[in-house]
């Protein structure tokens, strides 16, 4: 309550002294590049020569996009969970690691990171392919009959898309991480944990801001994305993305696709308000 | 004044963003060498795309490859994925899924709709993937993660003639055009109908195709190209006749509902895909 307060207290000097002027610059530039073109794409859902609902109208009677949104949520929860799964003990072994095996390791991280996604995208066909680098390998060591499937499905999509996002989990829980005082498992392991209690009960709670941080940040990116499951992916594949695409490229029919954006905003919007209420903003952010 | 395919010609005559053509600029000689099919009141056929077997040929050699569209439905007697166009501006290939199921050329339009699309419902097992565009086709088809599919004949024709393993069965081919068309309000509709007159020029369109192997559309052309040279245009005498002209009329005229069979198919596209 009192670090409420404080908070609070600094918090009004920051704007009496008008420091908190330094914001503007920010502001005004998302207000012009991000709060106005989204409303305008909220209005284009709601107006075809006046006030009209038929695109939402269409959009509910017809079964097909709640697949595709249904696609679009199982892809990206699938990504945040696998992200996860390979990210944290990656992050666990960056932060406990010397100074200069973190270094080596943040760059291989990082050099991926540089390449264009469509570059990365069309390299995973030539690699996973039916006669690409994966499965000659297989078939020359007699691992398998014949070629695996590893294009065009949910697995292609995943490993495409794990690899891009990969590096938005692990720098969240390295900073995070980073900042967990090691005596504080010392005390633990002192006053008689065994490493799995003193890791269960006293490093993954402490790492929780991070794993929320990097989860989001994983899940948000993974919704909005587009090349990849078009490209690796097959027809169970087939994102909310790649609707709106349609209805552009294809049909022109900018209100339509508008309505579609809009309820994708609103679903993942909808996810994070319920997130946010169970687990608590404090986590989200990391100041609990 | 853009160049663009027929897809793009009916969206933006719908929008009414065209300026129709002055034919009376374009030599007589011209176009009568030019299919009428081509001569539209808002765009003129310059060079011509065609979507035909293309095949990979090591999977399936030559000789042994799929000489029809049924062929190409049978997946026991040709093995390998197929690949067919999904999105990407494409309309599902609704004459092509009739001519497999033995329909004659002369009787596709109108298209029996339901039946082309239970032949679809024959072609989903067979597709290794549903291709974007066609760059992407023509990758596959070459990787060998298809062995044949339904994709631009002239992309395959430059693949082949760049080394990769492909090749085009023009037998059953559809052909479409792209077009010159005029914006509406262009700032000078006289030099730009002069600049049409020369780029129909059986030279010029002949010097074209030859770099780019998409089929002129003034047949003259042909008079300025080898035999070998034409053999690998879609157009040229011996392939064109093996191949029909899309019926863009059928495609574009509004039904009941307001909307093209464009536009109702491809929507019925997407929706056959998420729902299958």
């Amino acid at each position: 309550m009192a670090a409420f307060t404080r908070a609070a207290g600094a918090r009004q000097r920051i704007w009496r002294s008008g420091e908190g002027m330094l914001v503007l610059p920010a502001l005004v530039f998302y207000v012009a590049i991000y709060i106005y073109p989204l409303s305008r794409i909220g209005a284009w859902s709601f107006f075809d020569d006046g006030f009209t609902l038929k695109f939402y109208r269409e959009l509910l009677g017809e079964t097909a996009y709640f697949r595709a949104l249904g696609n679009t949520l199982e892809i990206s929860l699938l990504s945040t969970v696998l992200c996860l799964l390979l990210g944290y003990p990656l992050a666990y072994l960056m932060a406990t690691t010397s100074a200069r095996a973190r270094r080596v390791m943040m760059i291989l991280i990082l050099i991926p990171f540089w390449t264009s996604i469509l570059v990365r995208t069309f390299a995973w066909i030539v690699i996973l392919g039916t006669h690409g680098l994966v499965n000659r390998a297989l078939v020359a060591l007699g691992l398998t009959s014949g070629p695996v499937r590893l294009l065009f499905n949910m697995t292609g999509v995943q490993i495409g898309m794990v690899h891009v996002l990969l590096p938005f989990m692990v720098f969240p829980l390295l900073a995070v991480m980073a900042r967990i005082d090691p005596n504080i498992l010392r005390v633990a392991r002192s006053l008689g944990a065994v490493p799995r209690r003193a890791f269960l009960h006293v490093f993954l709670p402490l790492s929780l801001p991070g794993i929320t941080a990097g989860s989001v940040l994983v899940f948000l990116l993974a919704v909005g994305f587009y090349i990849t499951p078009a490209l690796l992916g097959g027809p169970g594949q087939i994102t909310l993305a790649t609707m709106i695409d349609m209805e552009i490229n294809t049909f022109l029919n900018w209100g339509f696709a508008a309505s579609l954006g809009v309820v994708l905003l609103v679903v993942v919007g909808g996810i994070f308000a319920v997130f946010t209420w169970v687990v608590g903003v404090g986590r989200l952010t990391g100041e609990a | 004044m853009i160049l663009t395919d027929i897809p793009a010609v009916l969206t933006l005559t719908k929008d009414s963003l065209l300026e129709p053509l002055d034919y009376t600029a374009i030599d007589r000689q011209k176009l009568d060498k030019i299919p009428k099919e081509l001569q539209r009141p808002y765009a003129l056929g310059q060079r011509i795309y065609s979507f035909n077997i293309v095949y990979n040929t090591t999977l399936l050699p030559k000789a042994k490859h799929p000489h029809d569209w049924a062929e190409v439905w049978d997946g026991k007697g040709f093995p390998g994925g197929r690949t067919f166009n999904f999105q990407g501006g494409i309309e599902p290939q609704l004459e092509v899924a009739l001519l497999a199921d033995g329909v004659p050329v002369d009787k596709l339009y109108p298209i029996d709709v339901e039946r082309a699309w239970k032949m679809y419902d024959k072609l989903r097992p067979l597709v290794s993937k549903w291709y974007t565009s066609h760059a992407q086709a023509i990758q596959l088809i070459g990787s060998g993660d298809a062995s044949v599919g339904c994709t631009i004949g002239p992309r395959g024709i430059t693949a082949k003639h760049g080394g990769a393993p492909i090749d085009v069965e023009y037998n059953q081919g559809k052909l479409a055009s792209d077009n010159w068309c005029l914006i509406k309000g262009v700032r000078d509709k006289k030099i730009a109908m002069e600049f049409i007159n020369q780029a129909t020029d059986p030279h010029a369109q002949a010097a074209i195709a030859k770099r780019v192997p998409y089929g002129p559309s003034n047949s003259g052309a042909f008079e300025f190209l080898s035999p070998a040279e034409a053999a690998d245009l879609n157009t040229s005498p011996e392939n064109i006749k093996e191949q029909f002209w899309q019926n863009v009329e059928w495609w574009s005229k509004p039904g009941a509902d307001g909307r093209t069979p464009r536009e109702a198919q491809a929507a019925r596209f997407a929706k056959w895909m998420l729902n299958g």
